[in-house]
């Protein structure tokens, strides 16, 4: 209010000036009053109109724009208040559903466990035949190498006692004996 | 043997073929063998440095102390002069196994625990004879560690009667084929 009597009366300023400036130069004669006036007055009421309309405008855009903003603000509460809920509901119906849950997941840890250790036995009994499989036909090929070097030891033994032997008792006869076999082997080849 | 001392044998065979002397021949090869066999004597005569006069000179020397035939110091210059003093051992070998074919003999090596009576060798002998079809020439040694009975070489054909081996045949059986070594 304050603000437009003080724009009303800048505005009459001019029309002040003029007044005074028509009046020197009508030496003696008298002031076109209504003719001021109305010029003041018209001046003035176009000066209103002018207020107006700028005030109009600005406030209008003001508040188009107030109203957008308010009316997007409540569109994303409406939303954050939708999500919540669904959340709130999700939330709530996994918590009835908790105890389900965890006894399906409990039942399925157990077949879990069990499969797991069946799988675990049985390679373990695998394992153990392999081994023991091994272990039989490592002992096999050691007892026959075994055997196998005691026969060559007794016979390398014997090879030597009989060779003592023969040196020591073998005669001319026995070397006739051996000559005639010999000449006998012979004729028969 | 190479082809080159077979070939100067078959013609030290041809010649003493036309004047009767197989054996004589063969003796004086054998001294001549014997001869080129010692390690030094072989190096000399296979010197490629000594000139055909001092080859000539050397093969008439031997010839002269072995109291060598004409024919066979003849003989002896001719491979001094064509350098082939050094198959002596070859040409010897090779002309014993050409008369031996030519004269049906055979030559064995009969080896023994004990030294043989000749009754043993002839039977021996007679026996390798009549499997061979041929005289057989027998060289005789002995060798203890055969224990008893004899092994007999012809020619790298080996009849092996010794104790040792039939011992040793019976002790493998017993190790199951198994090397006794």
């Amino acid at each position: 209010m304050k603000r437009g009597v003080l724009v009303t009366l800048i505005a009459l300023l001019p029309a002040a000036a003029l007044a005074a400036e028509v009046a020197e130069h009508h030496d003696g004669g008298h002031i076109p009053w209504a003719k001021l006036v109305f010029s003041t007055i018209n001046f003035a009421i176009f000066l209103f109109i002018a207020v107006k309309i700028a005030q109009k405008v600005e406030l209008t855009q003001y508040f188009a724009a107030r109203r957008l903003r308010i009316a997007e603000a409540l569109a994303h509460s409406a939303r954050a208040q939708h999500e919540a809920e669904a959340l709130r509901a999700e939330w709530q119906r996994r918590l009835n559903g908790l105890g389900a849950e965890l006894e399906a997941m409990l039942k399925q840890a157990r077949e879990d466990i069990a499969a797991e250790r069946d799988q675990i036995l049985a390679a373990a009994r695998k394992a153990a035949e392999a081994i023991r499989r091994d272990a039989q036909r490592t002992a096999e090929s050691e007892l026959r190498n075994a055997q196998q070097t005691l026969r060559a030891e007794v016979a390398k033994q014997a090879l030597a006692i009989a060779e003592r032997l023969a040196a020591q008792r073998l005669t001319a006869t026995d070397q006739q004996r051996f000559v005639s076999e010999f000449v006998e082997q012979v004729a028969q080849r | 043997m190479s082809s080159i001392a077979r070939r100067y044998a078959k013609a030290i065979v041809a010649v003493a073929q036309e004047q009767n002397a197989l054996e004589q021949t063969g003796d004086e090869l054998l001294l001549l063998r014997a001869l080129a066999e010692d390690p030094q004597i072989a190096h000399g005569l296979a010197n490629p440095l000594l000139s055909a006069s001092a080859r000539r000179g050397l093969a008439r020397a031997v010839a002269e102390q072995l109291k060598l035939r004409p024919i066979m110091r003849d003989f002896l210059c001719l491979l001094a002069d064509h350098r082939r003093l050094d198959q002596l051992v070859g040409i010897a070998d090779a002309y014993r196994k050409i008369i031996d074919e030519m004269l049906g003999r055979v030559r064995a090596t009969i080896t023994s625990a004990a030294p043989l009576t000749p009754e043993q060798t002839e039977a021996v002998t007679s026996a390798l004879a009549r499997q061979t079809g041929r005289t057989v020439l027998a060289d005789e040694q002995v060798d203890p560690q055969l224990l008893g009975g004899v092994v007999v070489d012809i020619e790298g054909k080996v009849y092996d009667g010794s104790l040792r081996t039939q011992l040793e045949a019976l002790a493998t059986s017993i190790a199951g084929g198994w090397s006794l070594l």
